[in-house]
């Protein structure tokens, strides 16, 4: 079936009058032969039929207006129902309905009012919230490292903010996590697929879970540990913090076996200054440190945190008890500043405190050492012979054994022994 | 009727003056004072003593490239001796004769073609445009002026020089077929020199004559011996009366021949022989004329000479002068692009300015 | 106050500086009689005459040329070129000579011409019925080039472009000739050429178009209502000379750019504009400049134009993902 439909032929017209029918429904027409003339503004328009065929259908009588895109007629041509040519998807509704003068194309006519001209109006300026300057580089930084740019205060000309001031931020800003500063090597980490063969729960992981993830895979990657485990028996330790531990509490002052235990590491350390430094792989060297920050790490709700003591060497017994604690409340509290998470030399950490007495710490990269430090008990001990009941304090070093020998670390570990066996040697240095 | 006779098609040359100063046409020697005839030698010896000049300063790196006129003077002063001071000349680059004629100074010629373009810059009374290097445009913009000229009712006609290489492109043609179509008061002169640079006559088009493309417009044409500077004014005068009467242009074809290089840089012995040269030699228009003004006792060999040697030191004076002075600023290279300077224009004069300051120059 | 589609805002703009100044002829291939094939001139002979409006012969480059002379002879020639594909054979007097007039002579004649014509696709016309030639004018010293967007300013523009000083040449998007209408002021106003408009102030990207455009980037911010991002549009309004100030303040509140050009790709408008940006606001980007433009090639007859006329979904992607990043 042909749909002839009356066209924009063109000459601005949209409707038309039809004058004169040549045929009728039933009729027989061949291709070209005029149909009807249609009466518009400017012609009397002929319209000759499209096709071959049958008139089955007369859209307008004589004396009717025609519209364009009405149907003029009908014409069974015997052909399948040719859908309309799928040309343009949005063709434009010319909405009046037709072309205007133009000789060539088809121009829209509408007559719908926009919105008047504003020109002069004074625009109410949009103060806009200050931004920074920076370059693309300097932005991708700030983002990596999640700093806000925009409250950036910039070192650079005209106020720029300068990659120094997005580092400077960094370390600056609060509620920040543990990163971990030198470049790493990538591990690929396979993939772990979940099969379906029972239930499973979806969590993801907390940001200060991520920072652990990398810091703990770093560390056992590079450095290849040796842990060298022995106890310690304690029994004059544990007389003394008996006898002046109520002096410490008059100064709000709770003393832990650990104030003692830190001092004795810290004088190990002046000893062996190749505990208290970091191997620079890259550039083959080691790095000696002339200062001691004894990390400690701290178990928080949320995770492991090493926050460290700085300059512990100058700190008395009392200090470090008194410090120890305020550290380890800010960081469970997750108030502590990113410095006091940075630059640790030396760390340890306390098995104690989850009651068990031996295990094989992970060393802080780039620290060389930790020492994990276990629960004090009452063992049965052989002295000159005899089985008798004493205090004992297990120890576990781990080092790194590429720039710390286990004659080394056996060494080191025995010489805190002993200032922790006769805590007398610890008050004199 | 000067444009009834000389009917292209009837291929007759318009001639009152022979090459040996004979009036073959006495009836129709135009009654020019002495006072103008002399005016219009001397223009044409200056012409040819600054042509002459031209070269030798090229030739001695002192000046740029520079198409001599020689041959020519009689083609260029003919025509515009029949102007009126508010006439205008739409030239195309090979008009010194004619500039100096109605008006621009030689200095400011000389500056052009020395590459400052404050050459172009001519008196508010001088009705010449500047030298046109894009073939053909000379005639568009001269068709613009002659409608002007006769909308607003000036009683100007504007006169268009072209070379025989020049009817060629498209707006030759269109430019005269828009004045014809309005009878505007356009005048075009062709300067058939036989040679558009390598490219001689025949080859420009098959048509037999210049003049004949008159028809194609619907308008007189006429062909002129454009060494006859006599012949040139007559029918000039008669063009530009007819065209300031309102009854349109005219196209008239001087006859002509280029005795010099099409600019400095061009070696015509290459293309053209040294016989048809020598043959057009003896047909310098200056011979002509001055045999005509001594003969009328309007002028003396002793005046000649005396002439040269005044037109050697003036023409040397000049162009002195102008290597002197005629250097360029740095503004004036970004003040005219507009009549106010676009912000774009500010900022890139100011950077310049400050490069070149720390540059110390 | 009278509402008036884009070309009889023009129309009114020529019929005004015309009574106002008996300098102004209008003029070009069927301007004068029929008053235009799209009926811009119209009335305009009748009511001044055959001298001052009138019909040439085709001959474009006579119609560009004669206006020099008519410039340096004491008329003020505002000559149509019909549709721009036509401007070819016109262009060397443009360019050789109507830009360098002044220069040349040194301020002896400056050109007070205005060259006007259709511009633009999206009509289904014939070949060379629909260009975009922005660059090929408005990198030529000594041109000004303006195109309107709405029947409010291009009278305006019209009549500070038939009083400027120096060549003019006015682009008419021919889409939006009837396609709407504007409250347009009875007496005669000029919008300064060389000044851009900020047509909707926003905070999250700015966005550059002019001519048919501006109205294609309004129905794209449209669709982006949903996704909270509030554009800045500016209609540049001056292809040449550019408004920086305004271009450059814009990106300095937003921090991101886009350009939407109908025109060819390479060597467009956008990229002008973007150099811009990056020259004189680069520490304020936060996202690299883009361009959304027609694309590398010749402007397809009508089966194939709408893949090349840029459709507001299209826009409204480009802006989102500069918006986004």
């Amino acid at each position: 079936m042909y749909d002839f439909k009356f066209a924009d032929i063109g000459e601005g017209i949209h409707e038309g009058k039809i004058l004169k029918w040549f045929f009728k429904v039933g009729d027989k027409v061949k291709e070209g032969e005029t149909l009807v003339i249609v009466e518009t503004d400017k012609v009397n328009a002929e319209l000759p039929s499209p096709v071959d065929g049958v008139i089955t259908k007369i859209g307008r009588a004589v004396g009717e207006t025609i519209h364009v895109g009405e149907t003029v007629v009908i014409i069974n041509d015997g052909g399948v129902e040719v859908p309309a040519v799928k040309e343009e998807p949005k063709k434009e509704k010319l909405s009046e309905g037709s072309s205007a003068p133009g000789v060539i194309g088809e121009i829209e006519v509408s007559s719908v009012v926009m919105a008047s001209s504003n020109e002069g109006v004074s625009s109410k300026v949009e103060s806009a919230p200050s931004k920074a300057l920076a370059t693309p580089v300097a932005r991708q930084l700030a983002k990596d490292l999640g700093v806000d740019i925009n409250k950036v205060k910039g070192s650079g000309e005209l106020g720029r903010v300068m990659k120094e001031d997005i580092l400077k931020a960094a370390s600056q800003s609060q509620k920040s996590t543990p990163e971990v500063s030198t470049s790493t090597p990538q591990v690929v980490v396979p993939k772990v697929s979940v099969s379906a063969t029972g239930d499973v729960e979806f969590v993801p992981i907390s940001k200060l879970r991520k920072a652990i993830v990398k810091n703990m895979t770093l560390s056992k990657q590079i450095i290849p540990h040796t842990v060298l485990m022995d106890e310690v028996i304690v029994d004059k330790l544990v007389d003394l913090r008996d006898k002046v531990k109520a002096q410490a509490a008059a100064q709000n002052i709770k003393l832990t076996y650990m104030a003692f235990i830190m001092k004795a590491v810290v004088n190990a350390l002046k000893k062996f200054p190749n505990f208290n430094a970091s191997f620079d792989q890259e550039n083959e060297r080691m790095i000696y440190k002339k200062y001691i920050n004894l990390g400690m790490a701290v178990d928080t709700p949320d995770g492991l945190i090493v926050p460290n003591i700085k300059n512990a060497d100058k700190k008395s017994i009392l200090e470090l008890a008194k410090e120890l604690r305020e550290v380890a409340d800010q960081t469970i509290a997750r108030t502590v500043q990113l410095a006091q998470l940075q630059n640790a030399t030396f760390s340890i950490t306390n098995f104690g405190a989850a009651d068990v007495a031996f295990g094989t710490p992970i060393i802080p990269h780039p620290e060389v050492g930790i020492l994990g430090v276990g629960k004090i008990s009452q063992k049965p001990v052989v002295i000159n012979g005899e089985i008798k009941a004493a205090y004992v304090l297990p120890l576990s070093l781990a080092v790194d054994h590429r720039v710390i020998d286990g004659a080394d670390a056996g060494r080191f570990l025995n010489t805190i022994k002993a200032l922790l066996n006769d805590p007398m040697m610890l008050l004199l240095s | 009727m000067l444009f009834k006779d000389y009917e292209p098609l009837k291929k007759k040359q318009f001639q009152i003056l022979d090459a040996e100063g004979h009036l073959v046409k006495p009836e129709l020697e135009p009654k020019l004072s002495k006072e103008t005839l002399l005016k219009m030698y001397k223009t044409m010896a200056l012409g040819r003593v600054a042509d002459i000049k031209a070269l030798q300063y090229q030739r001695q790196g002192r000046m740029l490239t520079y198409p001599p006129n020689r041959g020519q003077e009689a083609a260029q002063v003919g025509a515009m001796a029949a102007l009126e001071p508010l006439d205008w000349l739409s030239p195309a680059f090979r008009e010194l004769n004619a500039m100096l004629y109605r008006g621009v100074k030689l200095e400011q010629i000389y500056l052009y073609w020395f590459g400052n373009e404050w050459g172009n810059h001519f008196d508010e009374d001088v009705r010449v445009l500047p030298v046109n290097v894009i073939i053909g445009s000379q005639v568009n913009h001269a068709a613009g002026l002659a409608y002007a000229s006769k909308v607003l009712k000036k009683n100007e006609v504007a006169v268009a020089t072209i070379g025989d290489g020049g009817t060629s492109h498209g707006e030759f043609y269109e430019g005269l077929n828009f004045a014809s179509s309005y009878n505007a008061p356009l005048v075009v002169v062709i300067q058939n020199n036989q040679w558009a640079i390598s490219t001689p006559r025949s080859k420009a088009t098959k048509a037999e004559t210049l003049a004949q493309k008159s028809y194609a417009f619907g308008i007189p044409g006429i062909q002129v011996d454009g060494n006859d500077i006599l012949a040139m004014y007559v029918a000039t005068k008669e063009a530009v009366d007819y065209a300031r009467a309102g009854n349109g242009p005219v196209l008239i074809e001087a006859v002509t021949y280029r005795l010099g290089a099409h600019t400095t840089s061009d070696d015509p012995t290459i293309y053209r022989k040294d016989e048809e040269v020598q043959a057009w030699e003896k047909k310098d228009p200056m011979i002509r004329f001055k045999k005509y003004l001594i003969d009328k006792g309007y002028w003396t060999e002793a005046e000649d000479k005396a002439l040269e040697e005044e037109n050697n030191s003036y023409v040397g004076e000049t162009f002195k002068k102008v290597e002197a002075t005629g250097l360029e600023t740095l503004e004036d290279i970004f003040k005219y692009t507009y009549k106010e300077m676009t912000p774009q224009l500010t900022e890139q004069y100011e950077y310049m300015k400050k490069y070149l300051e720390e540059e110390g120059k | 106050m009278a509402v008036l589609t884009l070309l009889d805002a023009i129309n009114q703009a020529l019929d005004q500086k015309m009574a106002d100044d008996s300098r102004v002829v209008v003029y070009g291939e069927d301007t004068g009689f029929e008053g235009g094939v799209f009926r811009v001139t119209a009335g305009l002979q009748k009511k001044y005459g055959v001298d001052r409006v009138f019909d040439t012969p085709i001959a474009e480059s006579a119609i560009t040329g004669s206006a020099i002379g008519m410039a340096i002879n004491g008329l003020i020639p505002v000559a149509e070129i019909q549709f721009d594909g036509f401007v070819f054979p016109g262009y060397t007097e443009i360019v050789t000579h109507m830009a360098r007039y002044r220069n040349r002579t040194r301020g002896r004649h400056g050109l007070q011409i205005v060259v006007r014509f259709p511009v633009g696709g999206g009509i289904r016309a014939l070949e060379h019925h629909s260009e975009s030639i922005e660059t090929l004018l408005g990198h030529i010293p000594g041109l000004k080039v303006v195109i309107p967007s709405t029947p409010y300013d291009a009278k305006g523009l019209m009549i500070s472009a038939i009083e400027d000083p120096d060549p003019v040449i006015f682009m008419e998007p021919k889409r939006i000739y009837r396609s709407g209408k504007q409250e347009v002021p009875e007496e005669m106003y000029r919008i300064p050429i060389g000044k851009a408009k900020v047509v909707k102030e926003g905070t999250d990207v700015t966005v550059v178009a002019w001519g048919a455009f501006v109205r294609e980037v309004e129905k794209a911010i449209k669709l982006l209502e949903n996704d909270n991002i509030n554009v800045e549009l500016i209609d540049l309004r001056t292809i040449n000379p550019i408004d920086e100030e305004t271009i450059l303040n814009s990106v300095k509140k937003t921090g991101r750019f886009v350009v939407v050009q109908e025109a060819v790709k390479t060597y467009g408008p956008g990229a002008e504009l973007i150099s811009i940006v990056n020259e004189k606001a680069f520490l304020h980007l936060e996202a690299a400049p883009a361009r959304v433009t027609g694309f590398d090639i010749t402007v397809p007859l009508a089966k194939g134009e709408h893949y090349h006329f840029i459709q507001p979904e299209r826009i409204a992607a480009e802006i989102k993902k500069v918006a986004k990043f």
